[in-house]
């Protein structure tokens, strides 16, 4: 009796804590998502009221399914997907091994890393664009004082504008996987280091058998983050490039931009939102299941005996 | 408590599932309670948004408006925005419900689509009072359908502009006709010297010299027939017009990789400066900008001309590719008739006007004192021009023009043959049309 009593006031008040998390949450997320959905059904410019345009059903959805551009867009996100993961993650999981160490500098060293986090996106494009400027930008003085005599404008050449612009990407993003890794990492308890090299194990098979596997759930969440903002990510590639030249590094934010408010179609921007909800939710949920270990529960965590 | 646990955790689960993706409605719920703030204080005090950011510009609309206020007991806001920055708010706050009372247009397609769907005050009959003090042709491109729907305060044109000195260094000529052009080309890439600065991120000033060669070519009124479907966007005019322009960029006579150079943030007005290039085809908004930027170049070095007859073409080389600025009232305005006054008063009011003529700028009344080389050369360029074509991308309708600035850039970028280019704008223009 007694203790059903305890129950319920307990889920009261968490509920109570929850409540204004959830009306904010409710009102500008979940609301703005449904109405997503609901525009992306009409023929709506985005300029005068929704009420009045016309419904057009999935339409929207078959004309994006052929819509080449959209998926030369996809295809970047993919790309940015995978180039993400990689080097983001793999960088670092090297530099948080690095400032986890005890070498000489290690302050200063740290303080360099995380360096790139602290400028805001903007200032960070506006900065490469100027290093990245064919003319006078810094990169390409360097190139020239090193012998090389063509170097290629970068943001504006199709061969090299993924390429830069993911170079930049990396840069801003790594030490904020630097930072997450790293605080997994002293999560890890010394014995455990202790225990292997008593053992006679190599540094290198400590960090393979067990740093990697201990990490493992900070690095899915890494995961996670890293793909569902790559799927999402409009940023720098918007101001870096705009999507260009002539759309060869659209993102399919920077598309959904674009045909929201400067070619007035917001019934047609709104379905390429709904679709890029639609991807992410498929790749994470695929992400989950293809990464869930034998030991894992459904929850996703390794079972205890509770 | 842990089937509780797990429910908390899942709807935990599910929201940040959902806060990671389409976050794209946010705008709608933010946009709604940033309107209810502002319509409270709508009642006396007006929104002005402009995009005049020069220093100098920007200084004469602070103190006109200044007066308006003292004289009126009115006040007003002012929001300075950069061209496309301007473009894209302006459309979200027309399109929320949340706009400003009087708002900086081109007149034009742009125009015309907000008119079209109620959201522009028609001013026909309260600009019969000051509309003689004006240009006539600058009135006429915010007029559709016999009414008026703004007032001009700025008339513009694009002028070819060169560097002086530089031309006096080589011994050039300035060219008139495309063969003298291709000889002057030919001497500055012999001293290093790029022939043409050009941004093109926002894609609108290489599309003008897309618009400046098909109107050399197949003469002034190209684009007036084939919007009016007379003749296609097909037309050899426009594929020649093309090739010419790929031409261009083969031949070197425009920075690599202009299509990620980007007009707002000054990069390509910087290589002009510096001397890296000689010419540049811009908006006669660049004469104001320039001597707000750097006066020492406005005195000594700055200089325009016209982009150059071609050779069998039908166009004259004293055809213009013009505009105009205009401020026009939101029919969503709490005070219609103070915005429509404020209108006037830009459009009129000396101190405005002449401010202007002042910081380089060509107003939009016809008796102005300028005092400037450059400014009086643009001012008469502007008068003795044998006809006045508005700016493309502000004439064709929203989608349309968004499409030829694209094609501009492929060709531009060479990703695109001229057929190709004519060909999209063609299928557009007729699905739209």
């Amino acid at each position: 009796m007694i203790r059903s009593k305890r129950k319920w006031s307990n889920r009261g008040t968490v509920l109570l804590f929850l409540l204004p998390a959830l009306v904010i949450y409710g009102l500008y997320n979940v609301y703005g998502i449904i109405m997503t959905f609901y525009f992306s059904t009409l023929d709506w410019p985005g300029m005068g009221p929704y009420q009045k345009a016309a419904g057009v059903g999935l339409t929207n959805y078959f004309k994006l399914f052929s819509d080449k551009e959209f998926w030369h867009a996809a295809s970047n996100n993919l790309l940015l997907v995978i180039v993400s993961v990689v080097v983001q993650l793999g960088l670092g999981m090297i530099l948080a091994l690095i400032i986890n160490s005890k070498i000489k500098g290690i302050k200063l060293l740290r303080t360099i890393y995380f360096m790139p986090m602290l400028l805001s996106t903007v200032a960070t494009g506006i900065l490469w664009q100027l290093m990245l400027h064919p003319y006078n930008g810094l990169i390409n003085n360097v190139l020239r004082a090193l012998g090389i005599h063509n170097p290629p404008a970068w943001l504006g050449t199709e061969s090299t504008v993924m390429f830069a612009l993911l170079f930049v990407v990396c840069w801003q993003y790594t030490p904020q996987y630097m930072i997450l890794l790293r605080a997994g990492m002293t999560g890890i308890p010394e014995e455990v280091y202790e225990a292997a090299t008593i053992d006679g194990a190599s540094k290198w098979q400590q960090f393979w058998s067990m740093t990697l596997p201990l990490l493992s759930g900070t690095l899915k969440t890494s995961a996670v983050l890293s793909i569902v903002g790559s799927l999402k990510y409009f940023d720098l590639f918007w101001i870096m490039t705009g999507g260009g030249p002539n759309g060869y590094s659209e993102l399919m934010a920077t598309y959904m931009y674009k045909k929201a408010f400067n070619q007035e179609q917001m019934g047609y921007a709104s379905s390429v939102a709904g679709s890029m909800f639609l991807i992410s939710m498929v790749v994470v949920f695929i992400f989950m299941r293809v990464t869930r270990r034998r030991d894992e529960g459904k929850g996703g965590r390794l079972n205890e005996n509770c | 408590m842990r089937k509780f646990k797990k429910m908390a955790a899942l709807l935990m689960a599910g929201m940040m599932i959902l806060s990671a993706n389409g976050c794209s409605g946010n705008g709608a719920g933010n946009d709604e309670e940033e309107s209810a703030v502002t319509k409270e204080e709508g009642g006396n005090k007006l929104q002005l948004w402009h995009i005049q950011t020069a220093e100098n510009r920007k200084k004469v609309i602070e103190e006109g408006v200044k007066e308006f206020s003292e004289k009126y007991g009115v006040e007003v806001e002012i929001t300075v925005l950069e061209n496309d920055p301007f473009k894209t708010k302006l459309r979200t706050a027309m399109g929320s419900g949340d706009a400003p009372d009087v708002f900086h247009s081109w007149g034009g397609g742009w125009l015309k689509a907000f008119a079209d769907e109620g959201l522009v005050v028609d001013i026909t009959e309260d600009i019969e009072v000051w509309k003689d003090q004006l240009n006539e042709a600058a009135i006429g491109m915010n007029t559709f359908d016999g009414k008026v729907y703004g007032s001009p305060y700025m008339t513009a044109l694009t002028p070819l502009y060169y560097n002086k000195a530089i031309f006096e260094e080589h011994g050039l000529e300035v060219p008139t006709t495309w063969a003298e052009m291709e000889t002057v080309c030919e001497t500055l890439k012999k001293n290093g010297i790029i022939p043409f600065a050009l941004a093109n991120s926002t894609k609108w000033p290489g599309a003008q010299h897309f618009v400046m060669l098909s109107m050399r070519i197949g003469g002034a009124d190209i684009f007036q027939k084939a919007i009016s479907g007379e003749i296609s966007f097909e037309d050899e005019t426009f594929i020649k017009a093309g090739d010419m322009l790929r031409n261009m960029v083969d031949d070197g006579w425009f920075p690599e990789g202009a299509n990620a150079l980007n007009w707002d943030t000054g990069d390509s007005r910087q290589m002009f400066y510096a001397g890296q290039c000689a010419m540049i085809l811009q908006t006669s908004g660049f004469i104001s900008t320039c001597l707000s930027e750097n006066e020492e170049f406005y005195n000594n070095n700055l200089a325009l001309a016209s982009y150059p007859a071609i050779e069998g073409g039908k166009g004259e080389i004293t055809d213009m590719l013009a505009g105009e600025n205009a401020f026009s009232v939101s029919a969503d305005s709490d005070n219609v008739e103070m915005s429509i006054k404020l209108v006037e008063f830009l459009s009129t009011s000396k101190t405005v006007q002449q401010g202007f003529a002042d910081a380089g700028a060509i107003g939009a009344r016809t008796d102005l004192n300028v005092s400037t080389k450059p400014l009086q050369q643009g001012m008469d360029q502007l008068s003795n021009a044998t006809y006045l074509q508005n700016f493309i991308d502000q004439t064709l309708s929203p989608e349309l023009a968004e499409k030829h600035k694209d094609t501009c850039q492929a060709l531009l970028g060479k990703t695109m043959t001229s057929e190709e280019a004519a060909k999209e704008m063609q299928k557009l223009y007729e699905s739209i049309e």
